[in-house]
């Protein structure tokens, strides 16, 4: 019986201890990633958490190009801010068509788009990532928990400038927001993470508190050019002061255009000034020695890579018969081009929208010995003179009269002067401005729009669009290369250096300019059109392209001149009197027709994603969506 | 041992009638015939008397009879009933057979076995005789079409490739549908393993004695949280008493691919091009031949050899088994080599009451995988291109698309040759698995009717392998620094372990003719990775990437307490119920324990006075069942919390001129807890003319609750837009029906045929917090053409993976407009408003049809299966429809499907490729296996039993569907490994 009850004992006790034991064991934890107090413990973990409120700006994840996303329900490529931010501001106006079908892309340009687009819901979040990455480092970053966590001292007051610099990045993120959601949800750090449902803000309310935000950040952020390579500075807070005030009226109801001279001035004196050559704006090592750029987002091919950003500016622009080496990469994409508006704005001697002469170029050289209307002449301010842009093909040309053959020219001798039904004329191919006198029967030809801002590429279909998803249809832009200013290529053939400015001096000129035409104060007609001539000087090599007076429309052009493909455009059509929506301006494919048409005009505000809509009660989706 | 001898005393008292005179005693042992070991609680009975007795714990009865009597009974549950002699003996030994019939009678339902009269859920058993015949590699095939309610679906072609398993449709949308799989008692865990197409294929098919399937939630209940996909218990063969038998099989197998996806010949293409492409494009054109698919894709071989040994060393039962298994892909360069070791040993100690069941299983398998983005490459690939090009040192001597302009020299987007993606590409990987377990049962000497039960199982994995292609291969041409080429290895070690413990008792209350059956138990179960990171490195220098952290160690684990209450009163009326606590370490503290209970109740009708005497019924059982089980598989192990993560190398951020690697917090969902999922099943088990024709119905109802489900986060207030939540509800309905007849059954000719059908009506009720008319659904299954885009949706009021497409108009003759569809919500323009709900991926019907004859020495079968209401999204026909296929770049040209003859579809587009033209219906019928068998006899001086065997996999399939196969598990047809029709011959020794 002893026996027996050693042996109930032990079957019991081995019950016993499987029974009892292991609950705690459901506390498990990862081996590799670490809580909140452990990364903010010292200065070095703020710095590297700090980095994510930057790096949200960048890249698509965590893992650069390698997966990871930060943003869920589309392609982690897709999912970077800029590529986001771009898709929205460009492709729906005359700067940029894509000729890929990814769901939803299409429906930019078309301007049909709906609340469940994975791109706008994409952008939406991307710019609610950054916020709540600021917002969490914010709240970490306060006084009382950087002295709780025993960091003095100068690591102490770095931290206080991270956190207004996280403020700003912030407080630029709701700018957007209301720029393209108009009354976004709205949280800041006061409550803690998760605790309660965003409030939904109105666009005016908005606009009050990112002013204010901005104008309290002032103060605490470093002084113009004196921040690292990368970081924001008071120019950065000024900037995005000036770009909003100018815009105040579409937000607000309001015209703060005063004050987008006084922002925009405080930048204009502190010591910046034009890169000289505008075609290494947007080039491999734009980081070193830039005086022009004020804020920007910062790329590396080898340490911050994704397939957003200017990877995806660069990529995406190259196709058809480009070559992928003139601009220091792998190969190009063949998605996005610009319509022939963008080309038009530089084309300077065209009189207004213009009516073509009776004048034609025909010929190998533009792909037409007679089956097609001719390249037309448009006519100058000297009567009997025309002239003609065009993108030669390698070959031969003529110039024939009324699309018909009974009269055409040639030039006999190559003597620059024209004889009725004479030899073909050569060209090797290029851009090419043809000039035309009538009266005296010479021609001359110069190679290339003089304004050097004009980079395009004529991939033999010309610059009409006929069908959105053939690359070759429409100029392609080659603005961004990953060539270095010396001609050697960036660090990577797939990801590219290049930095994408977020704010750069010209704009800071336009603004300046576009606010004194606009009625503000505390400015002059004087310096704006120095202003404008700085730009063009730069952009002529000289000042034959200076203007001694600008109307408002000029400025809208000179901003795509100077500005285009960098995120601007939308915002820029719509504060000029909504030629974003209306059918007063059109172009190619604008509402999914080819000669273009206006849209509805409640689609210059983005509808609030259905995903958040459904989420989150408070919010109330933007009329008619 | 006194305490043994009162229970003796005890139970003799109770069970040995008022007696008769007796003069004299008659002592004996009753054994088992098989193994020898003693039968407790057999019945010794006098015949045509009441007198009688019980034997012992070791099988001895002592029974006083007088002079007349001659004959006594002797009777043991599910052994056939002996007559023995006793005139003129005093001992007397009688070993009883186990009732061949009773054998499959006895079902395993996890925690223990039990009488099938008595079992009350609807449970599905398959045992070796009738497994699936041919060559097959991985185990759940052996049960494919032979079960209702159970969908196995294969992966596709590829060696040791997978099946989907689907058991009443799957309960879950973005937790795991996979069944919880339980070897020889040890749960596995859902876990992949680097290195092996499949955990299972791990497993040799030729060790597996029974399959039991739980299909309803009062059977599988009992495993709580990981049980709402139903379970599938594998049971391996054990060894028995006696002679030691061996087995020696050898099969050899040749896989055709007998199906290619229709592409344009390469005089086709010719003319396309000449007549629609520019003059550019048509420069590009070639002059070769290449039928490209026939050039990745060959026959493939496959041998196998099984040998294995079962019976006992001195009194302990053994099997061991081994097995070696060489298969080839369809797909060149493809391999599986495995190796497989079994040993299972029985043994019983203190009078049998001690026993202890000591399994391992351990495999070594080596596989080169071929590289799967070949299939796709060759479909597309130009057909008047050759394999080679003139330059033998470029690419490996492989022809590829160049760009002058590019800076690699190769034109960057354009596929690269596929022959040249399977041969530059070595990717082997080295795999060791290791299954064990010690089950010890103990029946306490001093309360028989109690038994302690112990499990202690691990399951170890280690899998490594090496990838490396050649710095001249296009694929990955100098993709850094100017190098080329891949030099990658990767390695993980899984191990997971379980130990867990339960009371059984047990009981037969002859008084009341009741059976009472308890366990109450405690189980642990940990489940751990070790996944080491490595560089990315180039063929021959050059490291890419390096990774932060040489490994990560993920693991998660269950703690759960279970109870099961059996009680049968008359063998007519059974009852049972069942409880299970589990608690899992990927949930906050306060949601981390959840119950999951049980009920089920059975009335066996048959057993009914009114029905005993039938002829025409021989069983009949109403079945009605309602248990709750859990999911939480497929989501996180910590995301509870939000954590930080350290940035890898190359996603850091410059300030100044220095990178700085960033933490970046995680998404959480604190609140998150199990999915439930609540089964009630109604069934009916019959069996006509002496069983003759047995059969069963099941209707059931499976709600969901509580989804675990990707949803929208309010901006702001989570790290990650969308997390895994508990939002939403989803029903499956069906009916299940399995019929058995044995046509004929004479002793030299028999004939059975067996027949099931499943209906399985899903839909999904809710899928947000509060109801949201503008919220289409969750979208997902990728496709090719264009990045991001999905064409399967999850909506409320829906099927499960349904396809959400544009309405696609014709014109009169039938043929599809490009690019016009419907305009549905009829607001002027077309956008994925426009889109909707059309048909789903789920059959709504399915069916297997099973036939077995013998003849003398022969026999023959098959095995059909058919889905029906099935569809199928043709990505081959999607994207290669339309001309600018053939030329979407500058670069290259493109092949592209015949189909375009139907469409002349010019440009594609994104809402084309989503149009509901390209839905097609996949209802087919599959021949899944012909098989015929030859009893050769003895050979080898009679020493040896010879059977030889052919048979034929994938025989044929009738189907409407126009891609390549109409069952693709997911639904959408894109580079789809081809099935190969497999041609088997097999010997077999039993010696």
């Amino acid at each position: 019986m002893k026996n027996n009850l050693y042996k109930v004992g032990l079957t019991l006790s081995f019950v016993a201890i499987l029974f009892g034991s292991c609950v705690k064991k459901l506390d498990l934890l990862p081996t590799n990633d670490i809580t909140a107090d452990v990364v903010y413990n010292s200065a070095d973990g703020y710095k590297k958490a700090f980095a994510k409120v930057y790096g949200a700006f960048a890249l698509g994840g965590n893992n650069g190009a390698n997966g990871g996303g930060d943003i869920q329900g589309i392609d982690g490529g897709f999912s970077d801010f800029f590529r986001l931010y771009w898709n929205a501001q460009e492709l729906p106006t005359d700067e940029a068509v894509v000729s890929w079908g990814d769901a939803g892309l299409p429906d930019f340009h078309k301007m049909n788009w709906s609340a469940n687009n994975q791109f706008i819901k994409a952008l939406y979040y991307r710019s609610f990532y950054q916020i709540t990455v600021a917002n969490d480092f914010i709240r970490q970053a306060s006084e009382a928990n950087v002295s709780k966590r025993g960091i003095t001292g100068a690591d102490a007051d770095n931290i206080k400038k991270f956190k207004a610099e996280a403020r700003f990045l912030r407080a630029y993120q709701y700018a957007v927001l209301m720029d393209l959601f108009g009354s976004p949800a709205f949280i800041t750090d006061s409550a803690a993470m998760g605790s309660q449902l965003p409030t939904q803000i109105s666009r005016a309310a908005l606009f009050s508190y990112v002013e204010k935000e901005l104008k309290e950040i002032e103060t605490l952020v470093a002084a113009p050019k004196t921040n690292e390579y990368g970081r924001v500075d008071q120019a950065a807070v000024w900037s995005l002061l000036a770009r909003i005030y100018l815009n105040a009226k579409v937000y607000t109801g309001t015209d703060k255009n005063t004050e987008a001279i006084t922002y925009s001035s405080k930048v204009i004196g502190a010591g910046y000034s034009l890169l000289p050559d505008y075609t290494k704006i947007m080039r491999a090592d734009n980081n070193i020695n830039n005086p022009e750029f004020i804020f920007t987002i910062n790329y590396d091919g080898k340490f911050t890579t994704n397939w957003g950003g200017t990877t995806f500016l660069t990529h995406a622009a190259v196709g058809g018969n480009m070559s992928a080496s003139d601009y220091g990469i792998d190969g190009g994409w063949g998605g996005i081009r610009t319509t022939k508006n963008l080309v038009n704005t530089f084309w300077y001697d065209r009189p207004g929208a213009g009516t073509p002469s009776k004048y034609g170029l025909v010929g190998s050289a533009v792909n037409n010995w007679g089956a097609t209307p001719d390249v037309p002449f448009y006519p100058t301010s000297v009567s009997g003179v025309y002239v003609a842009y065009v993108n030669f093909l390698s070959g031969d040309w003529k110039i024939r009269v009324n699309n018909d053959w009974s009269e055409n020219y040639g030039d006999n001798g190559a003597n620059l002067s024209l004889e009725s039904g004479g030899d073909n004329m050569k060209t090797t191919g290029g851009y090419t401005k043809v000039v035309l006198n009538a009266n005296t029967l010479t021609y001359s030809t110069s190679f290339g729009f003089p304004d050097q801002r004009a980079q395009f590429f004529n991939n033999t279909n010309g610059m009409e669009i006929n069908d959105i998803g053939d690359f070759k249809d429409g100029y392609g832009i080659t603005k961004f290369k990953n060539i270095k200013s010396d001609g050697s290529n960036g660090s990577d053939a797939t990801q590219v250096d290049i930095d994408m400015p977020i704010f750069r001096l010209a704009e800071m000129y336009l603004i300046y300019a576009e606010a004194v035409k606009r009625g503000g104060t505390g400015g002059s007609d004087a310096n704006a059109i120095s202003y404008i001539n700085k730009l063009r000087t730069r952009a002529f090599g000289n000042n034959s392209g200076n203007v001694t007076s600008y109307s408002l429309n000029d400025i809208l052009d000179e901003r795509a001149r100077e500005l285009y493909w960098e995120g601007f455009r939308r915002t820029d059509l719509i504060r000029f009197d909504d030629k974003f929506t209306t059918s007063t301006y059109v172009w190619p494919w604008k509402g999914d027709v080819k000669a273009g048409k206006g849209v509805e005009s409640w689609r210059k505000l983005y509808p609030i994603p259905t995903d958040d809509l459904t989420a989150n009660p408070n919010l109330k989706q933007n009329p008619n969506y | 041992m006194n305490m043994k001898k009162t229970l003796v005393a005890l139970l003799l008292a109770v069970i040995c009638l008022p007696s008769f005179a007796q003069d004299r005693t008659v002592t004996g042992k009753v054994t088992d015939a098989k193994d020898g070991s003693p039968l407790v609680a057999a019945s010794v009975v006098v015949k045509g008397t009441k007198k009688g007795v019980s034997t012992s714990a070791d099988g001895t009865f002592t029974l006083k009879v007088s002079s007349s009597d001659n004959t006594v009974i002797v009777s043991f549950l599910n052994y056939a009933t002996k007559e023995v002699s006793i005139k003129g003996q005093s001992a007397i030994n009688v070993a009883l057979t186990q009732n061949a019939d009773q054998l499959g009678d006895v079902v395993v339902i996890g925690y223990g076995s039990v009488r099938k009269k008595d079992l009350t859920g609807s449970v599905a058993n398959v045992s070796s005789k009738d497994f699936v015949q041919g060559q097959l590699t991985s185990p759940e095939q052996l049960i494919a079409g032979k079960v209702a309610g159970v969908q196995i679906t294969s992966n596709g072609g590829a060696p040791g490739s997978g099946s989907t398993i689907r058991i009443r449709g799957g309960a879950s949308l973005n937790a795991s549908n996979d069944p919880l799989i339980v070897i020889d008692n040890v749960p596995l865990s859902n876990n992949g393993i680097s290195g092996v197409a499949n955990p299972l294929s791990l497993i040799n098919p030729n060790d597996i004695e029974t399959f039991t399937v739980l299909k309803d939630a009062s059977a599988s209940a009992i495993y709580g949280s990981r049980a709402s996909n139903g379970v599938i218990i594998i049971t391996t063969k054990k060894g028995a008493k006696g002679a030691t038998k061996y087995n020696f099989s050898s099969q050899v197998s040749v896989g055709k691919v007998t199906k290619y996806v229709d592409v344009l010949s390469a005089e086709d293409f010719t003319v396309l091009v000449y007549l629609n492409g520019t003059k550019a494009q048509n420069a590009l054109r070639g002059t070769s031949n290449t039928d490209w698919q026939k050039q990745i894709f060959q026959d493939a071989v496959t041998s196998e050899n099984n040998f294995s040994a079962a019976g006992s060393i001195k009194s302990m039962p053994f099997r061991f088994s081994a097995a070696t298994l060489s298969q080839e892909g369809t797909l060149k360069t493809g391999k599986l080599d495995r190796t497989t070791l079994g040993l299972n040993l029985s043994p019983k100690f203190f009078n049998n009451s001690l026993k202890i069941d000591l399994n391992a299983k351990t495999s070594f398998s080596r596989s080169r995988f071929a590289d799967q983005g070949a299939i796709g490459n060759a479909v597309t690939f130009d057909p008047t291109k050759p394999v080679y090009s003139t330059n033998p040192t470029a690419f490996g001597g492989y022809f590829e698309w160049l760009d002058a302009g590019s800076t690699t020299g190769l034109a960057g987007l354009a596929p690269k040759n596929p022959v040249g993606l399977l041969m530059q590409k070595n990717d082997v990987s080295n795999v060791n698995r290791t299954i064990a377990n010690a089950d010890v049962d103990y029946t306490l000497p001093f309360f028989k009717d109690l038994r302690v039960h112990a499990n202690v199982g691990i399951d170890v994995s280690n899998g490594s392998g090496t990838i490396f292609i050649p710095g001249t291969a296009a694929s990955t041409y100098k993709r850094y620094n100017g190098v080329g080429g891949v030099n990658n290895e990767y390695k993980q070690e899984n191990s997971n372990l379980l130990a867990e413990t339960y009371l059984n008792y047990s009981k037969y209350v002859d008084n009341i003719q009741s059976k009472f059956d308890v366990i109450a138990g405690y189980a642990y179960q940990d489940f751990q990775s070790k996944n080491y990171n490595y560089s990315d490195r180039t063929a021959w220098g050059p490291v890419v990437t390096s990774p932060n952290f040489l490994y990560d160690i993920p693991e998660n684990n269950l703690v759960s307490y279970y109870g099961r209450f059996n009680y049968s009163l008359k063998g007519r009326y059974s009852l049972t119920a069942s409880v299970r606590q589990d608690g899992s370490s990927r949930f906050n503290s306060a949601n981390r324990f959840a119950t999951f209970p049980s009920f089920a109740a059975a009335w066996n009708i048959a057993e009914e006075s009114f029905l005993k005497q039938s002829k025409l019924i021989s069983t009949l059982k109403l079945r009605f069942g309602y248990g709750v089980t859990g999911q939480q598989d497929g989501i996180g192990n910590y995301d509870y919390l939000s954590y930080y993560a350290l940035s890898g190398q190359q996603g850091k951020y410059q300030f100044g001129n220095t990178f700085y690697n960033m933490y970046a917090p995680g998404g959480y969902y604190g609140g998150r807890k199990w999915e439930q999922t609540a089964t009630t099943n109604l069934g009916l088990d019959f069996g006509f003319f002496n069983n003759r024709v047995t059969g069963n119905l099941d209707v059931y109802d499976k709600l969901t609750t509580d989804l675990l489900n990707l949803v929208g986060q309010p901006a702001g207030t989570n790290f990650s837009n969308q997390i895994i939540a508990n939002v939403g509800d989803m029903e499956n309905k069906g009916a299940e029906l399995g019929l058995n007849v044995q046509v004929i059954a004479k002793p030299k000719f028999t004939w059975d045929l067996g027949f099931n059908i499943t209906y399985n009506e899903n839909k999904i009720t809710k899928l947000t917090i509060s109801p949201d008319p503008n919220y289409p659904g969750n979208k997902f299954g990728g496709i090719s053409g264009g990045v991001g885009n999905t064409i399967l949706i999850n909506s409320v009021g829906y099927n499960r993976g349904s396809f959400f497409v544009f309405q696609q108009v014709y014109d009169d003759n039938g043929r599809p407009i490009e690019n016009l569809f419907v305009d549905r919500n009829k607001d002027g323009i077309i956008n994925d408003k426009d889109q909707y709900q059309y048909q789903s991926v789920d059959p709504k019907i399915f069916l297997g049809f099973t036939s077995n004859m013998t003849y003398k020495k022969w026999d023959a079968g098959f095995v059909l299966r058919a889905n029906f209401g099935n569809y199928m999204y043709n990505n081959v026909y999607s994207t290669l429809s339309n001309y600018r296929a053939v030329a979407s770049l500058a670069t290259h040209l493109s092949n592209i499907s015949t189909n375009y003859n139907n469409t002349n579809f010019k440009e594609g587009g994104v809402n084309q490729l989503m149009s509901d033209y390209f839905i097609q219906n996949a209802s087919f019928l599959r021949m899944d296996n012909i098989h015929v068998g030859f009893n050769a006899g003895k050979v080898f001086k009679e020493k040896a039993n010879l059977r030889i065997n052919a048979s034929i996999q994938n025989a044929f399939i009738i189907t409407n569907y126009k891609g390549l196969d109409p069952e693709i598990s997911g639904g959408i047809d894109n580079n789809f490994y081809p099935r190969p029709r497999v041609f088997a011959l097999g010997l077999n020794f039993d010696f």
